[in-house]
């Protein structure tokens, strides 16, 4: 009868430090769920934030007459946005699936091995509209921006 | 031994026995209502991580149609720089022109998106002295989420 009782006892604290570990377990291996969605939440935030509102705000930093203008090369579109009158400008352009960003003379060659890295897309393209309105568009959506300062007209 | 000696001895076999269920059940309670915190504390983060994601594409698509009402003279153009697949809707209501444009989560033009991008369009007339203050504000299943005012300025030459 002893012997009965304290086998019931043991299988019954197996059973509840069974329960314990299970919980935790199902525990640790929702919350390594919920922290990876949310990690990659993040990271597309700041990847849509990188290719799509810092091109604008490169662009409002240096609104001058003419600044923004569209290149071609062979890779595809460059986007120039002059420093002033400086002669140097800041280009913007896709190498592989890399958007890149380099500062230089406005006419020398890109400069790809000194450029920093703003975010990885496969898509790169620019599309000039009327009065000074600019679309590219890139992996994470089109960014609009508006040129207000226009060229001056002729005399 | 005498029966009452007996009996007393069952009874305290049976106090430790019964105390250790006691403590087991309030321990698993214990554990139980610390797991149940911890599951919506992980639950509400995820929450707000969506949330933010939405936030995201709220403001980037009001950034969009406030570049596009910078560069618009009257709400005609408005809609032709942002419509595409049809997305966007002009209505005018009691002097107020109001544009409704519909996007898909990934931010793409889609007319039965579930973000709405509402512009309010603000004329020059209306202004007086002043610049026209259009409004912008961003809903994702009808709900608003991001709202933005700009004062559309005049054209710069230097």
């Amino acid at each position: 009868m002893r012997s009965d009782g304290r086998s019931t006892v043991f299988f019954y604290r197996l059973v509840i430090a069974g329960l314990f570990l299970a919980g935790f377990f199902l525990l640790v291996v929702f919350g390594a769920r919920t922290y990876r969605s949310i990690a990659a939440g993040q990271e597309q935030n700041s990847r849509a934030r990188a290719l799509l509102s810092y091109l604008s705000v490169c662009v409002k930093g240096n609104d001058t007459e003419g600044a923004v203008t569209v290149s071609q090369t062979d890779e595809g579109p460059v986007l120039v946005i002059a420093d002033g009158v400086s002669g140097y400008a800041i280009r913007i352009y896709r190498e592989g699936n890399r958007l890149l960003e380099d500062y230089g003379k406005a006419d020398a060659p890109l400069n790809p091995a000194g450029a920093q890295v703003i975010g990885e897309t496969k898509v790169f393209s620019i599309e000039t509209g009327a009065d000074g309105l600019f679309e590219v568009t890139t992996d994470a959506g089109k960014t609009l921006f508006h040129v207000k300062c226009k060229e001056a007209p002729d005399e | 031994m005498s029966r009452e000696g007996m009996r007393n001895r069952g009874k305290k076999q049976a106090r430790p026995a019964t105390a250790f269920y006691m403590e087991t059940l309030m321990l698993a309670a214990v554990f139980v209502a610390v797991i149940l915190v911890l599951v919506r504390i992980f639950a509400l983060s995820g929450q707000m991580s969506g949330r933010a994601g939405i936030l995201t594409c709220a403001v980037h698509l009001a950034e969009n149609a406030a570049e596009a009402a910078a560069a618009s003279e009257n709400p005609e153009t408005l809609k032709e720089l942002l419509e595409e697949n049809g997305n966007v809707r002009l209505q005018e209501s009691g002097g107020e022109c109001m544009l409704c444009a519909w996007y898909a989560d990934d931010m793409s033009p889609a007319p039965e998106g579930d973000f709405r991008v509402d512009i309010r369009w603000a004329s020059a007339e209306s202004a007086g002295e002043g610049l026209p203050r259009s409004t912008i504000t961003v809903y994702w299943e009808e709900e608003a989420v991001y709202t933005l005012e700009i004062a559309c300025r005049q054209e710069v030459t230097s």
